[in-house]
């Protein structure tokens, strides 16, 4: 493959994912490889890996419940980096950004000082849903797998699938969106290469002017997904967590900033993880869309990078059907309870960590929580109980 | 009140004891006890119309008898023990019923010096009866017990430590000589005298037989003592209890205190779990794999020797304490896996305790535990709330399991 053209010097850059395309380990290559990207002229905005609640606060254009509600101030201070930066390049990254709307769109764009250049970074979407259900269930989802697929790829009347993930996922979306705000011609797609893991950090490399190898890997780039049958205590647990009335912002505040947390964090992995399959039939459902995505890369004017045919997938090599796990090891099981003990533990016994960028929620494929309001204690106990019985019921 | 002899003799299983009577029921635990003393609890007022008392206020007064029993407060037993042993004791001794009488399993881990003081301040006089089941049919429960008090010992290693050849040691010596029926009928024959010793043996096939024994032994009509039918279902499937057993291990592991696990597993989650109107988790036995019912059989048959040989009366049939152990499977299989929604259940219950604990524990005075078996039945006003979420719970785990 031909070596990218770099950014023009003076560029602003924005990368917005989506999630699920690597982001993690860019950011953390991005924050560990500071010096040395100083050393040619690039900054990469922000003190921490991931300035998560700023993006979401800027793509919102609100905080939502279960965020910091300094995210306002931060991301004022993150615009104003990027809008003020000498370097050669600026640079900036977040997933969270392709949640915005088009009037965020505009609002993002006019922040950072107008004109940026846009680095969307893409994968097979039939390897990506796996991924992006194990994160909604970690986002307090309690959707089977099957289930979830099938609302994502339902279609209205006239035929469009109207998930709201297609807005944040969606290429073409996307494209449309930060398009018309900035124009395609700035826009730049980064298709990965499922069989070459180094593509994502040399494309960078090339694409911010870098010798060969300046960004190196995080290390401490932990893996933080479960294996299925946790993920199904998980989405059971949520479940029951809903249907007795739980609050969504306790949630947050035990579940997923602690427990799940931990489980990306543990000194030694507690869960071996193993892949989700996902049916065949979605991995076909997935092709179809991505073919709308590809004629889009061809005729949208942005500037692609790897082969967009890459983010096909072979059917055949997808199971007909994927068996739901019904059971768990009452080992496993038992580490998941301890964690989710602890997680209320520590919270209400009020020792837990402050809350930092890193543990902002990302709201995944789902329509984000309302925005934050004086009226955060949980309701009574008798209103929780009606609630629950409405669920039950309904 | 009324200091008027019962005017219908209630059945022909044993006559009653005689009028001033200070009856002591001492257990042992896994013996029918909590449907004992749920049974006598609700059915105070038509005890007290035939000149029967029930000594306490609650269903079980565990913390005043643990501490009656050991001669001393264990970390989990409360401060308020003494003075409650106090106030239940002489309430015995002072009492004007025709009959009044205790009831604890806790009583069971008495020595003999601490038997002896127990006795004393009930008023010297005593009567004492134990119940008995077969041992072969409390294995499972009182291992599950030790599970649900923070041990982590296998099924089958418990069981084998439990029968291997004497002399026992550990948690196996410890059982036998406070659990065993010949070592409790001589400790207590040697404080009260074997005439006052009663041994009522449960009938496997007849779940009424226990209260119509109590009925017959307090000289009360036939159907006096009702069941509880608040009395709890204790026991966990076995998935469920080797999940609770793995999480135990867990919680040791990552340097959790016995304090916090008693107070917010033990006294919250599990609590909630047993007193949940509908069992949470769907029924189901542990099984004693055959070996292990042989060689109870054959303590049972030692216990039924040396009860022969003592002179205490019996109610119901000592062949009972005996199995068919043919019935008993030739191995039991340990679960390794639970059902994710069971699994899911247990783990939001367990952080349902400990938000429980952990949020209230400011605001509440602490609360305290018993020492073996069991939670104390304390009225709480705010648990009794908490306890209605976890019932309403319980109803959502069927809804999703359904």
């Amino acid at each position: 493959m031909a070596s990218a053209r770099p950014f023009e010097a003076g560029s602003r850059i924005l990368h917005i994912g989506p999630p699920k395309t690597a982001t993690s380990s860019l950011q953390g290559a991005m924050h560990i490889s500071r010096e040395a990207l100083a050393e040619h002229g690039v900054r990469y905005a922000g003190p921490t890996r991931h300035a998560r609640s700023a993006a979401t606060f800027a793509a919102l254009g609100r905080v939502p419940a279960e965020n910091s509600p300094r995210s306002g101030k931060v991301w004022r201070k993150l615009a104003e980096e990027i809008r003020t930066a000498d370097e050669r390049l600026v640079f900036a990254s977040s997933e969270a950004f392709s949640m915005a709307r088009a009037p965020e769109v505009d609002t993002i764009v006019r922040d950072v000082g107008g004109a940026p250049q846009i680095v969307i970074t893409i994968r097979p979407l039939a390897v990506m849903l796996a991924s992006s259900w194990q994160q909604r269930v970690r986002n307090e989802g309690v959707k089977g797998f099957e289930a979830w697929l099938r609302s994502l790829f339902a279609k209205d009347g006239s035929g469009v699938m109207r998930a709201w993930f297609w807005e944040r996922y969606g290429l073409s979306q996307l494209i449309d969106r930060w398009g018309a705000a900035v124009g395609p011609e700035n826009i730049t797609v980064v298709v990965l290469d499922p069989s070459d893991r180094s593509m994502l950090l040399r494309s960078f490399d090339e694409l911010l002017g870098l010798p060969a190898d300046t960004l190196q890997p995080d290390t401490q780039n932990k893996n933080e997904s479960l294996p299925y049958p946790e993920i199904e205590v998980l989405r059971h647990f949520n479940k029951l967590y809903t249907a007795s009335g739980g609050d969504r912002v306790e949630w947050v505040d035990t579940v997923r900033r602690h427990a799940l947390l931990r489980v990306r964090t543990a000194e030694e992995q507690v869960f071996q993880a193993s892949r989700i399959d996902t049916p065949r039939w979605a991995a076909r459902a997935a092709n179809e869309v991505v073919e709308g995505w590809i004629t889009v890369l061809e005729t949208s004017g942005v500037r692609v990078l790897g082969d967009p045919t890459h983010m096909l997938v072979s059917p055949d090599s997808f199971p007909e059907s994927v068996a739901v796990p019904r059971t768990v090891s009452t080992e496993s099981a038992a580490r998941l309870a301890l964690l989710m003990y602890e997680a209320a533990r520590d919270h209400f016994g009020g020792t837990e960590e402050v809350e930092d960028d890193n543990t902002a929620v990302d709201s995944g494929d789902d329509e984000p929580a309302p925005a934050a309001s004086a009226q955060r204690r949980p309701k009574p106990v008798a209103a929780r109980m009606r609630a629950a019985l409405r669920v039950l019921r309904g | 009140m009324t200091d008027s002899p019962p005017d219908v003799d209630p059945q022909h299983l044993t006559s009653a004891f005689p009028d001033g009577s200070k009856v002591l029921h001492i257990g042992p635990p896994k013996t029918g006890t909590s449907s004992l003393q749920g049974g006598l609890h609700v059915s105070r007022d038509r005890l007290s119309a035939h000149g029967v008392s029930y000594a306490g206020q609650t269903r079980h007064a565990r913390a005043a008898a643990t501490y009656a029993a050991l001669g001393r407060r264990p970390e989990d037993v409360g401060p308020g023990a003494p003075a409650a042993w106090q106030r239940l004791s002489s309430e015995v001794r002072g009492s004007s019923a025709r009959i009044v009488l205790c009831s604890s399993e806790a009583f069971a881990m008495a020595d003999s010096a601490a038997a002896r003081r127990v006795v004393d301040d009930l008023g010297g006089e005593v009567q004492v009866v134990l119940t008995l089941r077969p041992m072969a049919a409390m294995l499972a429960s009182a291992w599950q017990q030790r599970i649900r008090n923070q041990r982590a010992e296998q099924y089958d290693a418990w069981l084998a430590q439990m029968f291997a050849p004497a002399p026992h040691a550990g948690p196996a010596a410890w059982y036998w000589e406070h659990y065993g029926a010949d070592n409790l009928v001589r400790r207590w024959g040697e404080v009260v005298g074997a005439q006052n010793i009663t041994v009522v043996v449960l009938d496997p096939a007849d779940r009424g037989f226990l209260l119509r024994a109590f009925d017959a032994l307090l000289g009360i009509p036939e159907g006096t003592l009702v069941p509880d039918t608040a009395t709890a279902n204790e026991s966990l499937p076995f998935p469920a209890i080797e999940m609770l057993r793995h999480f135990n291990l867990a919680f040791d592991e990552s340097g959790g205190q016995r304090r916090e696990w008693v107070q917010a597993v033990r006294r919250r989650t599990l609590k909630r779990i047993r007193e949940s109107e509908e069992p949470v988790f769907a029924p189901a036995g542990i099984d004693v794999p055959r070996w292990a019912a042989e060689a109870a059989n054959e303590v049972s048959l030692g216990w039924i020797s040396s009860i022969d040989a003592s002179g205490v009366r019996v109610v119901g049939d000592l062949q009972h304490l005996v199995v068919d152990a043919s019935r008993h499977p030739e191995t039991v299989e340990i679960p390794d896996e639970i059902s994710t929604k069971d699994a899911a259940a247990l783990a939001l219950l367990l952080y349902e305790g400990a938000r429980e604990h952990f949020s209230r524990s400011a605001a509440t005075p602490t609360q305290h535990l018993d020492g073996d078996a069991g939670v104390e039945e304390d009225a709480d006003e705010a648990v009794a709330e908490r306890r209605t979420l976890m019932q309403r719970l319980a109803a959502a785990v069927r809804a999703l399991r359904g």
